[in-house]
């Protein structure tokens, strides 16, 4: 029981050791510190491994070449329906060369077909032939609470990774994002926040919001910065409409807009710092934006490690990690997006590889913004090679951009 | 023999005892049912936190950091770096009221500072939470960090994560695998029973690597701070920083097989009869290796700690007391 958490602890530290080419992990600490801390994750490890047990066997290894170098496991399942269908991150096996095998802790070996693709969700969906596995119970539709313990199951005894939900389910996918449609005039003084231009087709415009007005509520809500404009626009979604109370001219007058959803995409990119900081310490996901629901949570997930099933402390199913995203956050689908998900059609695999190469999209934007004719039909090499290329030329337009505010300061 | 374990015996009962008393959050954790116990805990500070922690951000700068309400009044403590420089600031709520703040002190070699609100139209009484002690924490104490990351967003809550102390020190700062990130810089370290005992401050590469000012600085510094003086220095390398702690001893060259060989002293050391030529083996039971190993040693300890010094003068074992001072206090 004991050896899987210190394997893990050994791998942690390897890793690390590959990262931290200036000195140790944590300068100045001391030896009985590090002693005491890695006992107790070796402790914690242990209290909460009857909680991932159930899921250990609805846990698989996704084996395929990826590379050209070849087969190596690349991902985790997560075994559904009859116990002949597993799904897995899309993105880490669309690549797949020849045969995708799926291998369970016990040994036990399936070949598999890609049935189908959810892409916004970055889900692939095997049907397997050969074994048999035990599903997750996918009954338990409640989603884990603010601070609740979640552990990501492995094929083997010892979880992949244990943290707490950090925000609760949200959509990270721009077109769920509610569209007014007015520029505001970051200089306004006093009360509520002035109108610099109304978008054409907007529901602002629609509803006669012009230049000069300065709005005062929304949907009932009092707004006098950008800031509680956007927080009061986010509790709303594309296709409700809002009540909006503005001045104009000195008198007041009350307008209905329907919001509309954000169709254009401006993608802000972090500064090169944030940029750095995303990376500092772990490897990240290719696809890692997007998706139309997802638990935050604090978890430690290396990239190849996604894509199993994560269960809370009294062992039940809550979802499927899908991405390690930055330094702080990995991202879960709760099992009730699943279920919904199940009930829907999937896209066919090669349909899915030409709407959607799978590259790392620079600056993070989301894949959904992502303009679709830029992807070209291509051969399984090319694409590897060209995500190489692409990814050596992230790195080096994140160094030029560091050596840019290195200018600028 | 028998006798002497005996005593030994008594006294880790004692310091166990101590340390359980102090730092409840010390408890192991040996069963599900303690996971769950602590599950508990965490959700409840985390709901009772996002209520008080808040962005910072600065329009003069474009900014953008975290703080902490700790008082009904509106009194905020954040970090020295997110509000260098500013003298007004955003304050921004997780449900996404806006209201202005008045920066008041800072001390950036602590990285610590104050923020009043201030606003014309909106008064207190504002959420909040209370402040606890950042001295008594160790290794293995549990904490939940919370802040802002990346900045604010309406579409969701500040990200609430959780950890251990992995290391106390160097001075009034500590290291927890909270893993942090810009953004949170400013954001509350929280202890089990959901008491203020940090300030989000830096990170280094490792997941591990994740620094946080202590509360009780803001203890030391308070007058100051409540005053509006900003004092101090931004200093990544802790050996560096003006207020860590020292003895007041110049070292000359190493002694083969541990010890260092006391040039000069003043300050403390001085008071407490450390004399040139001294020759320092032990820093309270730990073997100095050399002059640079001593230094590491002292920079995890605090300003007002005392340590006991074990040497050799004229071949003959001595040892002394020396309660440690800040640098730049030093004369």
């Amino acid at each position: 029981m004991k050896t899987g958490s210190f394997v893990l602890l050994l791998q942690a530290s390897l890793l690390a050791g590959a990262h931290a080419q200036r000195g140790p992990e944590v300068p100045l600490m001391r030896p009985e510190e590090a002693e005491a801390v890695q006992r107790q994750t070796i402790e914690f490890f242990d209290a909460i491994r009857p909680a991932s047990q159930r899921a250990v066997a609805s846990t698989v290894w996704i084996w395929t070449d990826t590379t050209g170098r070849g087969k190596k496991p690349v991902i985790y399942g997560t075994v559904i329906g009859d116990g002949t269908e597993v799904i897995t991150k899309w993105s880490e096996i669309a690549m797949a060369r020849g045969p995708i095998l799926v291998v369970g802790g016990d040994g036990k070996t399936a070949t598999a077909t890609v049935k189908g693709v959810y892409q916004d969700e970055d889900l692939a969906l095997l049907s397997l032939k050969g074994a048999r596995y035990r599903p997750v119970d996918l009954a338990h539709v409640e989603a884990p609470k603010l601070g609740s313990f979640v552990i990501a199951a492995s094929p083997d005894d010892t979880p992949a990774s244990v943290g707490v939900v950090a925000v609760e389910a949200r959509s990270l996918r721009e077109k769920d994002q509610a569209f007014l449609g007015v520029r505001l005039d970051p200089d306004h003084q006093g009360t509520g926040v002035r109108i610099l231009g109304v978008e054409e087709a907007s529901g602002a415009e629609e509803a006669g919001l012009a230049e000069g007005d300065v709005i005062l509520s929304v949907g009932g809500r009092e707004v006098n910065s950008l800031i509680e404009m956007r927080t009061a626009l986010s509790g709303f979604g594309p296709g409700q409409r809002v009540a909006i109370r503005y001045q104009r001219d000195g008198a007041q007058a009350e307008a209905e807009a329907e919001l509309k959803e954000k169709t254009e995409s401006f993608p802000q990119f972090p500064n090169a710092r944030l940029r750095q900081m995303e990376r500092m310490g772990t490897s990240l996901s290719l696809v890692r934006d997007g998706f139309p629901s997802v638990i935050q949570t604090d978890m430690q997930l290396e990239r190849d490690h996604c894509g199993g099933p994560v269960v809370d402390l009294d062992g039940r199913f809550v979802g499927v990690s899908i991405a390690r995203a930055d330094r702080t956050r990995s991202f879960i689908i709760p099992t009730a997006a699943i279920v919904k998900l199940l009930e829907t059609e999937p896209v066919a695999p090669e349909l899915a590889v030409r709407q959607r190469v799978v590259l790392p999209p620079p600056g993070g934007a989301p894949p959904g913004a992502m303009p679709r004719q830029r992807s070209v039909p291509v051969q399984p090499g090319q694409a590897e090679a060209l995500r190489r290329h692409l990814e050596d030329m992230e790195r080096l337009m994140e160094r030029m951009r560091r050596e840019m505010e290195g200018i600028g300061e | 023999m028998k006798q002497r374990r005996f005593f030994h015996g008594v006294a880790a009962c004692a310091v166990l005892f101590v340390l359980a008393a102090a730092a409840p959050a010390r408890e192991p954790v040996g069963s599900i049912e303690d996971v769950r116990k602590l599950e508990k805990q965490i959700a409840g500070v985390a709901e009772k936190a996002m209520k008080a922690t808040v962005a910072l951000i600065s329009e003069a700068t474009g900014a953008s950091g975290s703080g902490v309400v700790a008082s009904a009044d509106g009194l905020i403590l954040t970090a020295a770096h997110v509000i260098e420089g500013v003298e007004e600031v955003e304050v921004v709520f997780p449900d996404g009221k806006q209201v202005k703040g008045k920066v008041l002190g800072a001390n950036l070699s602590k990285d610590i500072g104050l923020v009043q609100i201030d606003d014309e139209k909106e008064k207190g009484p504002w959420p909040f939470m209370e402040r606890g002690e950042s001295k008594p924490l160790k290794a293995g104490d549990w904490v939940i960090a919370m802040g802002h990351s990346t900045g604010f967003d309406p579409a969701r809550t500040p990200p609430v994560r959780f950890g251990r102390v992995v290391s106390d020190g160097p001075g009034n700062f500590m290291t927890t695998d909270c893993t942090l990130i810009g953004g949170d810089s400013g954001g509350p370290l929280f202890d089990l029973e959901g008491k203020i005992v940090g300030i989000n401050s830096s990170i280094g590469e490792a997941l591990k690597n994740n620094n946080h000012a202590g509360v009780d600085g803001f203890k030391d510094d308070w007058d100051r701070l409540i005053a509006g003086e900003v004092w101090g220095e931004l200093q990544m390398n802790p050996l560096r920083n003006q207020e860590r702690p020292v003895m007041g001893i110049n070292f000359g060259p190493s002694v083969r097989g541990g010890g260092v060989v006391v040039s000069a002293v003043r300050g403390p050391a001085a008071k407490a009869g450390i004399r040139p030529g001294d020759v320092i083996l032990t820093l309270d039971g730990t073997v100095v290796r050399n002059g640079a190993n001593m230094q590491v040693l002292l920079a995890k300890r605090q300003a007002g700690d005392k340590v006991k010094v074990g040497g050799l003068r004229s071949g003959k074992a001595f040892e002394a007391e020396v309660e440690l001072k800040q640098m730049n206090e030093l004369r």
